[in-house]
């Protein structure tokens, strides 16, 4: 009976080990997965240009209904629904809690231009704090999203190829168990198709 | 080892709730790898050009079989259910430039999970949306 008892312990403090094993593995299965639905949503967006400018030999995305395809695509391939500020998540969604988003569009007269985009999120929204010019060349864009606990996130820098659509989200999940919160920014920045 | 019942019900958890967290465990792989192979086999397609459904079900078939083999995921690639749909349309015309379709895939859920849900597949669908080619963006 010790024996049984001891292994009965044993298998229950194993187990928090296991949970962690296994929420690491969710988290970045998530974090993977919101990646994707970025960058699958970004994709069909940018496919929204203006088609006179494109006849004249320039590029001008059409940002409303570029948005539209958006959240339609976010909403086929993951079950969310745009309800103006967030993702709503549906059942077979990755996340169980809403995900905010930010877009900005970057277009011909600036993307030749570096610049450092600030993302501000507040718990309940997440909105472009600014926009600013850097230099005059590079086409370099560096995006860093700050919360409200004053976090800074830094997102790896971009060298644009051409007028771009660029999406932020923010994902704030619950954990699995004693884990803590899956908060991680995802971005996604796509050139305009011609 | 007096009480035989508890003896017994004690060996039984022991056994039953690392089973359930290994189950769930193999589950959430499962899921995770089918949807980064649908995910690659979107692309995949996407960047190919001038290609009829039918032909796109036959290259990422061939394309998720060696993944699977080079990245060792656990899927068996004999068991993987495949089907690329045009969206709009029941046409089987080549798909070109800003033309969507869909990457269905399925596959079977392992025994014991099987056993407590309804459905006896994993399904998933992807969209997708096919790349400009360099002499679309010329003209």
């Amino acid at each position: 009976m010790p024996i049984l008892l001891f292994g009965l312990f044993a298998m229950l403090f194993l187990l928090f080990p296991g949970m962690m094993v296994m929420d690491t593995d969710a988290i970045t299965g998530k974090q993977m997965e919101m990646q994707r639905l970025m960058d699958n949503a970004n994709h069909h967006a940018t496919f929204a240009i203006v088609d006179e400018e494109n006849a004249q030999g320039s590029v001008e995305l059409e940002l409303d209904e570029a948005l539209q395809r958006f959240h339609q695509r976010m909403f086929q391939n993951g079950e969310y629904t745009w309800d103006g500020a967030k993702y709503v998540p549906g059942v077979k969604s990755i996340t169980t809690s809403p995900v905010f988003a930010a877009f900005h569009y970057v277009d011909y007269l600036q993307w030749e231009d570096s610049h450092r985009m600030v993302v501000q999120y507040t718990g309940s929204s997440l909105q472009v704090a600014s926009f600013t010019k850097m230099a005059d060349h590079g086409a370099l864009l560096e995006v860093e999203v700050r919360d409200q606990a004053g976090n800074t996130y830094s997102l790896p820098p971009t060298i644009l190829t051409g007028p771009c659509l660029v999406a932020v989200a923010m994902v704030d999940d619950e954990g699995l168990g004693l884990a803590g919160r899956h908060t991680f920014p995802v971005l996604s920045v796509q050139a305009v198709k011609r | 080892m007096s009480n035989l019942i508890s003896t017994l019900m004690v060996v039984l958890t022991l056994l039953l709730v690392p089973g359930g967290f290994l189950q769930v465990h193999v589950v959430q792989q499962i899921k995770q790898e089918l949807r980064t192979i649908q995910a690659d086999a979107v692309r995949k397609v996407a960047a190919e050009g001038t290609i009829t459904p039918a032909n796109a079900t036959l290259l990422i078939r061939k394309f998720i079989q060696e993944e699977i083999e080079t990245k060792h995921y656990r899927l068996n690639s004999e068991a993987i259910s495949l089907s690329v749909e045009r969206v709009g349309g029941i046409s089987e015309e080549e798909l070109t430039y800003k033309d969507e379709f869909i990457v269905r895939i399925g596959y079977p859920k392992p025994p014991l999970s099987s056993f407590f849900s309804t459905a006896k597949d994993f399904s998933f669908i992807m969209y997708g949306t096919m790349e400009p080619f360099p002499y679309d963006a010329q003209s």
